[in-house]
């Protein structure tokens, strides 16, 4: 009862947030039924599952503190389950789920053990190690394509396909994905009120202060990692048959990595709304500079000097993000 | 019956003996201060006891349990909570969520925690805090929040490490006052650590000298300060006849 209770808790939201986040999601609810191009519907996508990478990563990187760079191999288990298992056995989607999501979980035990031994800016390091590990592995692999990676083949189904999740239009995709979306999002509104957020919380502050009231800090971190991967692998079984094409470096790369964390500290770390501000701020910049400095400029590259300098700012003006500044606006305002 | 018994502890870091087989016991419901020069080893002590340290040799007993070994946070659950000589305030958790955050040792869901956490703000009157920045109070609110957060979890000992330390005489008396009716009201056995003795004198039943990682002295707050081998290690000819006459006077 408590738990249903706080998913569907907004009380403590500004109600002035919750009517703009109202008119935000019933637009997103309407928005494949207006004249739209391919390309704003694809960043709509996009958007939805940078927000639910976002989110996971929130958890662990927001409430708990420990800054995590390694996101995307979680995404790259769950992407090659759903891949390699309907390619190979005609798998339906909804069962490569989860277990794609269980991988993903079961590998975030293996390497989140020794990892939360680390602190700061070494567990940061550690895990930008542990991706490209994984990836390299993948690189090799043999029965997950190598370096030639997977394909799905789109002729073995009929669209619209629910059961592989394959479709040509992508409305389907938009509105599957919007709905893990809104479960994502109910879901971090209750964690945010759990008592694992409040031991993050306590962790993120000072370890030794909750050791002393009864926190297994260790724990208590590794829980967290696999709510946040479980989060990523979901998405990442999405992206498998979204994309249709996967390889190494488009689902397990370090960009991947940064970019996730990156949404969630601009928007802000901790709090319900600032991954989703963040995926809506960096996921349109990310599409339009990939087609304009990358493909018309030929400025290959130059998308990640700009996620440079925006961390440089963000850690320098306002290290709660967006969401930070915009609750220093409304409180100067109130006072 | 003891809660607490500490027998033969020893604790050294590198080339530095910081406890040296120190052995007492705590009887339940007893007011124990624990007194000596800076760097004698009386945080440590704390910290072995409450297992931030593993301990070189010797046992910790905790209500018929031996603890020694064990994890902090293990020996948390068991009921023995302590505040920190320097509170890290939290970060950006506030008076009520830092005390909750206490209160989720024992329970498991937020509503049960918060309404918990409402009796402990009562109980210490901070209530009128609870919504405020650790960070941003005064420091004798800062030291209540720590001493409610640790109790929060609801121990059966609760360790408390200088909390009058940094205090103008009116905020140690407020304290002192304090620290006497949660031991009266709960029922909860202390051990301090405390550098100002009118506390020590006022309040505590018995009281252990540490110096340079020895147990020198253990006794009632009057014999203690006038054993000679304290008065020289610690107190001064001149404080020891002061605290005395005080004493007298009381």
């Amino acid at each position: 009862m408590e738990i249903l209770r706080n998913t569907f808790d907004f009380s403590d939201c500004p109600r002035s947030g919750l009517v703009l986040a109202g008119i935000v999601g019933l637009f997103f609810l309407c928005f494949p039924l207006f004249p739209h191009s391919s390309f704003a519907m694809s960043t709509l996508i996009q958007f939805f599952m940078f927000s639910l990478f976002a989110m996971g990563w929130n958890t662990i990187g927001g409430y708990g503190g420990q800054v995590d760079l390694g996101m995307a191999q979680f995404l790259g288990i769950g992407a090659y389950t759903t891949a390699v298992m309907i390619i190979r056995w005609n798998t339906p989607f909804w069962i490569t789920l989860p277990i794609g999501v269980l991988l993903a979980v079961l590998w975030s035990f293996v390497i989140g053990y020794p990892l939360f031994r680390l602190k700061g800016h070494y567990f940061a390091i550690a895990s930008i190690a542990a991706s490209l590990v994984l990836k390299d592995i993948f690189d090799v692999w043999d029965f997950v394509g190598a370096s030639r990676g997977l394909e799905i083949p789109t002729t073995r189904f009929s669209s619209p396909d629910f059961l592989h999740l394959i479709f040509t239009q992508d409305v389907y995709y938009y509105y599957i994905m919007f709905a893990f979306f809104l479960i994502g999002f109910l879901f971090i509104n209750h964690f945010r009120k759990s008592r694992l957020a409040f031991q993050l919380r306590s962790i993120k502050s000072n370890e030794e202060v909750a050791r002393s009231l009864g926190i297994n800090v260790q724990w208590a971190k590794m829980k967290t990692y696999a709510i946040a991967t479980s989060f990523v692998g979901a998405v990442g079984c999405f992206h498998a048959c979204y994309i249709k094409n996967i390889e190494t470096e488009d689902t397990m790369g370090l960009d991947i990595s940064i970019l996730i964390a990156l949404m969630a500290m601009l928007g802000g770390m901790g709090s319900l709304w600032g991954p989703i501000v963040g995926a809506g701020i960096l996921i349109p910049l990310k599409s339009y500079l990939k087609e304009w400095l990358g493909a018309t400029a030929g400025l290959v590259g130059i998308d990640l000097v700009i996620y440079a300098a925006i961390i440089m700012f963000i850690s320098a003006l306002e290290p709660r993000g967006i969401w930070g500044l915009v609750g220093r606006l409304g409180s100067r305002k109130t006072a | 019956m003891y809660i607490l018994q500490v027998q033969n502890l020893s604790k050294s870091f590198g080339g530095l003996q910081a406890n040296r087989s120190i052995g007492f016991d705590v009887a339940q419901g007893e007011m124990l201060g624990v007194i000596g020069p800076n760097g004698a080893g009386k945080t440590t002590l704390f910290n072995c006891i409450a297992g931030v340290h593993q301990i070189d040799s010797g046992r910790v007993i905790f209500q018929g349990r031996r603890i020694s070994g064990m994890k902090s946070h293990e020996i948390a659950r068991l009921g023995l909570a302590r505040t920190f000589q320097i509170y890290v305030a939290s970060g950006d958790l506030n008076v009520k969520e830092n005390i909750m955050v206490g209160c989720f040792m024992r329970e498991r869901v937020r509503s049960a925690a918060a309404k918990a956490a409402d009796e402990t703000l009562g109980l210490f009157q901070i209530s009128h805090l609870a919504k405020n920045v650790v960070a941003e109070l005064p420091i004798a609110a800062q030291k209540r929040v720590a001493m409610a957060t640790a109790l929060a979890t609801g121990p059966r000992l609760l360790l408390l490490d200088e909390v009058a330390a940094g205090l103008n005489p009116n905020e140690v008396d407020e304290i002192t006052g304090l620290i006497r009716s949660i031991h009266a009201k709960l029922g909860v056995t202390i051990i301090l650590i405390e550098h100002v003795m009118e506390m020590v004198l006022n309040i505590c039943d018995r009281v252990i000298v540490l110096d340079y990682g020895e147990k020198i002295s253990e006794g009632t707050p009057r014999e203690v300060i006038r054993e000679p081998a304290v008065i020289k290690a610690y107190l001064g000819e001149r404080y020891a006849r002061q605290y005395l006459e005080q004493a007298e006077n009381r």
